[in-house]
C-alpha cells in the first residue's frame, strides 16, 4: 500500500470558446475536496462538464478560473506529463503499435527503472488486473475488457497519485460493466489509491463510491455517500438523477432541525426535510419504494387514487396511480404476494412518513 | 511552465478553444470574442513554451515562406513590372497567343476527360467486375508503372512506335502518320497522368458502403439503375477532383509537348522558349502567371472536391460485402478494354527495354550494350549519381517535413495553421515550369537584407553548389505536399487520447511523438518517402531551368538525347532512372517496413 494523497478544487471554472465565438461554460465553480485513499465519482447526464473536470486535474486543460491542489499544493504550473496520474480513457487509447507488455511498462521505462523491475512491476500488476498470459498480444487482438484491464494496469503501473477514470466502462456490455466495477473497487481499496470516477451511470456511482459528486450544467448539485445522496437529495434534480422520485407540491409548517411538519394534499405528516427548507410551498419526494398501496382502510397518511397501470416485475408490482391529477408510481412489494390491483381499480396509497424527505419548492428549478 | 503548450494536444478543433484556456476571465462576464492580435500573440508565446514545438514551426514556416512563396512573388513582381504590361497587352491581343492558349485549354480537356475516364474504367473493373485474380492483379501494377517513370518517357516510345517510321504504323501498316500534335499528346499525357485518377477513384469505390447498393437492389433497381443513381452520383465529387488534377497536371506538363508537340504550341513550351530561347525573363514571367492563377485556383477547388468525395463516401464502418458484377455482356467489354490498356502499357515500356538494348530500334535491331555503357560508364554516369545524390537529400528532407507540418496542421493550435497548409501545398499546385522561373528570379543574386546575405546566389552560372542546392530545394517543395496530405490522413484518424495517454503516463511532447505518434503515422512516412524519391527522380519542367553545367540532371539529359535522336541513349537512361527508384522503393521498405502492423488497429480503436 502506497502512501496516499489528497486533492483538492477550488472554484475551479472552464470557459471553452466555440469555433463560432460562442461560450460554453463546462465547469462552473467547482470545489471539491477527496481524501487520501478516497474513492470519489463524478455523477451528471451527458455534457454537465465531468471530462472537462477530470481532463483539468490531469492537465489537459488548464482552468480559466480556481485552483487545482494536490496535497495542498497549487498544481497550475505542473505540466500533465509531471502530475503522476493515472488517467483510464473511455476509448481505452492503448498504444496499438505496442504489445500488453510495452504498454502497461510504457510509464515504467520512463522512471528510469532497471529491466528487472519492469518485468516485475509489469509481472505484478498483470496478475493484479487478470490479465497474465496475455503479454505478448496486441491491443486489437484483445476484447473490449481485456483492453479496459490493460488501460486499468498501464494506469496503475506507475503507482500514480491519484487515479483518473472517465466512463471506463462504458463501452462493455452490462455484466462485463457489473463484474469490472467490481473488480476495480476491490483494487482501489486494496491499494489505497486516490481516485476520481466519471460516469452517468447511476449504480455504477453508487456502488463504487465512498462519495458521489453530482453535478448539472457544470455546477455541483450534491457531495455525499451513496445512501446520503438517495436518502436525502438536496434538490430536485439530484432526486431525479438518482433512481426514481414523485413530487407531491406540499407546505412546510413548523421547520426544525431536519425535520418538518408538511400539509399534503389535507393531510399533515411530520417527515425528514433539508436544512435550507423554510415554512411555506415545498416539495414531497416519495421514492416508488417507500409507497404502496393500502391493503387496509385505515391507514394514515393515505390518498385515493385510480390504478393507471400495473406491471408484475417479480420482486413488486410496479403500479402508475392518477392521483389528484398526478401521476404517481409506486413499487409495491405487498401486492407480489397478496392482493394484485388491476388497471381502473380505485385505491389508496400511503407512504412511510420516515422514508420521505420534504425540498425547498425552489430547487424544483435544479 | 509547460502547461500552456501542454493542451496542444487536446481534443478540440477549433484554434480559439485553445485559446481560452489562457486567459482568467469570470464567467459572469460574457466573453468578448478575443479575435485579433492580442490573441495571436498568446497563441505563439504558448508555443514558445515548448522550444522543440517553437523550432519545428519556425523551421516550416521558413520553408514555406522562403522555398514556395518567396520565389512565386519575384515571378508576381517581375510580370507586374512596366515591362510585363506589355508583355501582357502582347498576350492579350496578339492571335498566336490566344492559340497558344486556346491549345493549352483544349488539350489540358481532352487530356483530363480521357484521364479520368481511363482511371475510371480501370478502377470500376478492379473494385467492382467480376475477373481473374492475376488479370486484375497485371492491370494494377501496369497502371502503377508511370508513377515512377519519367513524364515523356511514355511519349518517346511512341514516337518509336507511331512515329512516322513507327514500328507499328509504317513497319506492319506501312502509314507514314504524324503523331505530333495534339492527338498523340492527348493518348501520351493520358498515359502518363491517369494512374492519379485511377488510385483516387479505386479508393472512393471501395470506400462506398455496400450497403447502400444493397438498399437499391433491395427497392428494385436494376444493377444498371444502381451504379446510375447511386454508384456515380455518389462518386462525382470524386471524378470532378480527379478531372481538375490531371487538368493542371496536363497544362504544366513540359516534357511530353517538348517531345511531341511539333507545331503544337502550348503556354508551357512557350515558356521555355522565352526562357531558354530569347533570354526572356519578363515574358517568361508573364505567360507564368496566365498559367499560374488557373491551375492554382483549379488545382485548390479540386483539393476541396476530393475532400468532399472522401466525406460523401467513407461514412463509417461499411457494412456487408460488394456484389461483383458477373454479368458477361458487362463483364466483356470492360474487361476487355481494361486489359487492352494495360496491355498498351505494356507494349510502350517493353519497348523502351527493348529499346535500350538494341543499336536503334527498327532501323538496325542488333543487340547492344552500349548505350547502357554511355549512361552507367561514360558521359550519363554522372547524370545519374548527380541526380541519385541529389534526389537521395531530398527525400528525407521533404518526408520529415511533410510529417512535421502535418502535425502541426492537425494539432497545432495557432493561427496560420491552414496558412502553413495551404502554402506547402502550393508547392505541387503550381506549374513546376513556373517554380524554375521563380528560382531564377528570385535567387539569381544574392538575397540581402541590410548588407547581410541571407540567401547565396543559388542559380546560374558560379551559383552555391553548382546550382545543386537550388534543385534540392524544388525537389523538396515538390515532394512534401503528398507526404503531409499523408501524414494529415494519418494524424486524423489516431484518437488524440493516445497521445494524452502517454504524456499522462509522463512522457513530454517531443517523446509521444517520437515514441507514439510518428510509430503509428510510420506507413505515411514511408509512403512520402517513396513518393518524394520517384518524384524527385522523375522531375523535369521545374529543374530545366535551373540544371548547371556542373549538375546534370537524368530527366533533362533524356530530353536531349530524344531531342538529338538518339534514343537508345534515352531508353537506357529511362530503364536506369526506372530501376534506380525501384531498387530505393525496395531498399526503403527494408529498411522502415511497409506497416507497423498496427496502422489499421489504430483506426479500429474506439
Ligand atoms: N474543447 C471544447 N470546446 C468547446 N466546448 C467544449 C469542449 N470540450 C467540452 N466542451 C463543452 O463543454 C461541455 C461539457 O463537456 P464535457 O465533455 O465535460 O461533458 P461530460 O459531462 O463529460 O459529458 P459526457 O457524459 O457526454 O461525456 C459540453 O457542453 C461540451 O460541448
Ligand atoms: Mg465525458
Amino acid at each position: 500500500m502506497t502512501e496516499a494523497h489528497s486533492l483538492i478544487l477550488q472554484d475551479v471554472t472552464k470557459v471553452f470558446q466555440t469555433p463560432e465565438g460562442r461560450t460554453v461554460t463546462a465547469a462552473d465553480g467547482i470545489s471539491l475536496q477527496i481524501a487520501q485513499g478516497e474513492f470519489v465519482t463524478l455523477l451528471g447526464p451527458s455534457g454537465c462538464g465531468k471530462t472537462t473536470t477530470l481532463r483539468m486535474i490531469a492537465g489537459f486543460e488548464f482552468p480559466t478560473s480556481g485552483r487545482i491542489l494536490l496535497d495542498g499544493k497549487d498544481i497550475a504550473n505542473t505540466p500533465p506529463n509531471k502530475r503522476e496520474m493515472g488517467m483510464v480513457f473511455q476509448s481505452y487509447a492503448l498504444f496499438p503499435h505496442l504489445t500488453v507488455f510495452e504498454n502497461i511498462a510504457y510509464g515504467l521505462r520512463l522512471r528510469r527503472m532497471s529491466a528487472a523491475d519492469v518485468t516485475r512491476i509489469v509481472d505484478e500488476t498483470m496478475a493484479l488486473v487478470n490479465l497474465s498470459g496475455l503479454e505478448q498480444r496486441r491491443p486489437a487482438a484483445l476484447s473490449g475488457g481485456q483492453q479496459q484491464r490493460v488501460a486499468l494496469a498501464r494506469a496503475l503501473a506507475i503507482r500514480p497519485k491519484v487515479l483518473l477514470f472517465d466512463e471506463p466502462l462504458s463501452n462493455l456490455d452490462a455484466k462485463l460493466r457489473v463484474a469490472l466495477r467490481s473488480e476495480i473497487r476491490q483494487l482501489q481499496q486494496r491499494l489505497g489509491i486516490t481516485s476520481l470516477y466519471v460516469t452517468h451511470d447511476q449504480a455504477e456511482a453508487m456502488s463504487l463510491s465512498d462519495r458521489v459528486v453530482v453535478m448539472n450544467g457544470g455546477r455541483v448539485e450534491q457531495v455525499g455517500a451513496p445512501a446520503e445522496v438517495y436518502r436525502r437529495p438536496a434538490s430536485r434534480f439530484v432526486a431525479d438523477f438518482i433512481g426514481q422520485a414523485n413530487f407531491l407540491p406540499v407546505t412546510a409548517t413548523h421547520v426544525a432541525e431536519g425535520q418538518a411538519r408538511v400539509v399534503c394534499w389535507d393531510q399533515s405528516v411530520v417527515v425528514p426535510a433539508h436544512p435550507a427548507l423554510r415554512d411555506g410551498p415545498a416539495l414531497l419526494m416519495v421514492r416508488p419504494e417507500c409507497a404502496r398501496l393500502c391493503q387496509a382502510e385505515d391507514e394514515q397518511p393515505a390518498f385515493v387514487g385510480v390504478v393507471q397501470s400495473a406491471t408484475y416485475v417479480g420482486s413488486t408490482v410496479e403500479y402508475t396511480v392518477l392521483s389528484r391529477d398526478q401521476t404517481i408510481n409506486i413499487a409495491d412489494h405487498d401486492s407480489v404476494w397478496t392482493r394484485l390491483f388491476q388497471v381502473g381499480d380505485s385505491v389508496r396509497w400511503t407512504f412511510d412518513p420516515r422514508r420521505v424527505y420534504a425540498l425547498s419548492a425552489l430547487s424544483a428549478e435544479g | 511552465m509547460y502547461l500552456r503548450a501542454a493542451p496542444l494536444i487536446q481534443r478540440g478543433c477549433a484554434p480559439s478553444l485553445y485559446l481560452s484556456t489562457l486567459s482568467p476571465m469570470r464567467l459572469s462576464r460574457p466573453l468578448a470574442p478575443t479575435i485579433g492580435w492580442r490573441r495571436v500573440w498568446r497563441e505563439y508565446r504558448a508555443l514558445a513554451r515548448d522550444p522543440l514545438y517553437l523550432i519545428a514551426l519556425v523551421a516550416a514556416a521558413l520553408f514555406v515562406l522562403a522555398a514556395i512563396l518567396y520565389p512565386l512573388i519575384a515571378t508576381l513582381g517581375q510580370a507586374a513590372s512596366s515591362e510585363g504590361a506589355r508583355v501582357l497587352g502582347d498576350v492579350l491581343r496578339r492571335p498566336v497567343y490566344h492559340r497558344i492558349i486556346l491549345n493549352t485549354l483544349v488539350m489540358g480537356l481532352l487530356v483530363a476527360g480521357v484521364g479520368t475516364g481511363v482511371g475510371f474504367l480501370l478502377a470500376f473493373v478492379q473494385v467492382r467486375v467480376a475477373a481473374p485474380a492475376w488479370l486484375k492483379r497485371f492491370i494494377h501494377l501496369t497502371a502503377l508503372v508511370p508513377v515512377v517513370s519519367p513524364p515523356f518517357a511514355v511519349a518517346v516510345a511512341t514516337i518509336v512506335l507511331f512515329g512516322r517510321s513507327g514500328l507499328i504504323t509504317y513497319g506492319v501498316f506501312g502509314a507514314r502518320t504524324d503523331i505530333y500534335g495534339l492527338p498523340g499528346l492527348t493518348i501520351v499525357m493520358t498515359l502518363s497522368f491517369f494512374t492519379v485518377a485511377y488510385l483516387s477513384l479505386s479508393g472512393l469505390l471501395r470506400g462506398l458502403d455496400p450497403a447502400m447498393d444493397e438498399a437499391a437492389t433491395n427497392l428494385g433497381a436494376s444493377r444498371w439503375h444502381q451504379f446510375r443513381t447511386v454508384t456515380l452520383p455518389m462518386l462525382l465529387p470524386g471524378l470532378g477532383s480527379s478531372f481538375l488534377l490531371l487538368f493542371v497536371e496536363a497544362v504544366a506538363d513540359l516534357g511530353n509537348p517538348l517531345v511531341l508537340g511539333g507545331n503544337f504550341t502550348v503556354l508551357a513550351t512557350r515558356l521555355y522558349l522565352a526562357i531558354v530561347g530569347e533570354y526572356d525573363l519578363t515574358s517568361g514571367s508573364v505567360l507564368s502567371v496566365v498559367l499560374l492563377i488557373p491551375s492554382v485556383l483549379l488545382y485548390f477547388l479540386q483539393w476541396r472536391l476530393a475532400t468532399r468525395a472522401s466525406v460523401v463516401t467513407i461514412t463509417g464502418k461499411p457494412t456487408g460485402r460488394v456484389l461483383l458484377i458477373t454479368d458477361k455482356r458487362a463483364v466483356i467489354p470492360l474487361v476487355g478494354a481494361a486489359t487492352a490498356i494495360a496491355l498498351f502499357i505494356v507494349l510502350i515500356y517493353g519497348t523502351l527495354l527493348v529499346g535500350a538494348f538494341v543499336m536503334s530500334l527498327g532501323v538496325n535491331n542488333t543487340f547492344t550494350l552500349k548505350n547502357f555503357e554511355f549512361v552507367l560508364l561514360g558521359y550519363g554516369a554522372e547524370a545519374m549519381i548527380d541526380t541519385s545524390f541529389m534526389s537521395a537529400i531530398a527525400t528525407p528532407l521533404a518526408g520529415v517535413l511533410g510529417m512535421v507540418i502535418a502535425f502541426l496542421v492537425v494539432r497545432g493550435r495557432f493561427l496560420g495553421r491552414s496558412a502553413l497548409d495551404l502554402g506547402t501545398m502550393l508547392g505541387i499546385a503550381v506549374p513546376g515550369t513556373i517554380f524554375g522561373i521563380g528560382y531564377l528570379l528570385a535567387f539569381n543574386n544574392p538575397t540581402t537584407l541590410g548588407g547581410v546575405t541571407l540567401i547565396p546566389k543559388l542559380t546560374g552560372g558560379a551559383a552555391v553548389l553548382g546550382g545543386a542546392l537550388a534543385i534540392v530545394m524544388v525537389y523538396v517543395i515538390r515532394s512534401t505536399p503528398a507526404g503531409l496530405r499523408a501524414g494529415v490522413a494519418a494524424l486524423q484518424q489516431i484518437d488524440p487520447a493516445i497521445e494524452e495517454a502517454s504524456v499522462s503516463l509522463g512522457a513530454d511532447q517531443a517523446l509521444t511523438f517520437r515514441k507514439v505518434t510518428l510509430p503509428l503515422i510510420r506507413p505515411a512516412f514511408f509512403s512520402g518517402l517513396i513518393y518524394a524519391f520517384a518524384r524527385s527522380m522523375t522531375t523535369v519542367s521545374a529543374i530545366l531551368f535551373l540544371t548547371t553545367p556542373e549538375t546534370r540532371i537524368m530527366t533533362q539529359q533524356i530530353l536531349n538525347e530524344t531531342e538529338a535522336g538518339r534514343f537508345g541513349n534515352a531508353f537506357a537512361y529511362v530503364v536506369v532512372l526506372i530501376a534506380i527508384v525501384l531498387v530505393v522503393i525496395g531498399l526503403l521498405s527494408l529498411l522502415i517496413g511497409l506497416s507497423t502492423g498496427a496502422e489499421r488497429e489504430a483506426v479500429q480503436t474506439p
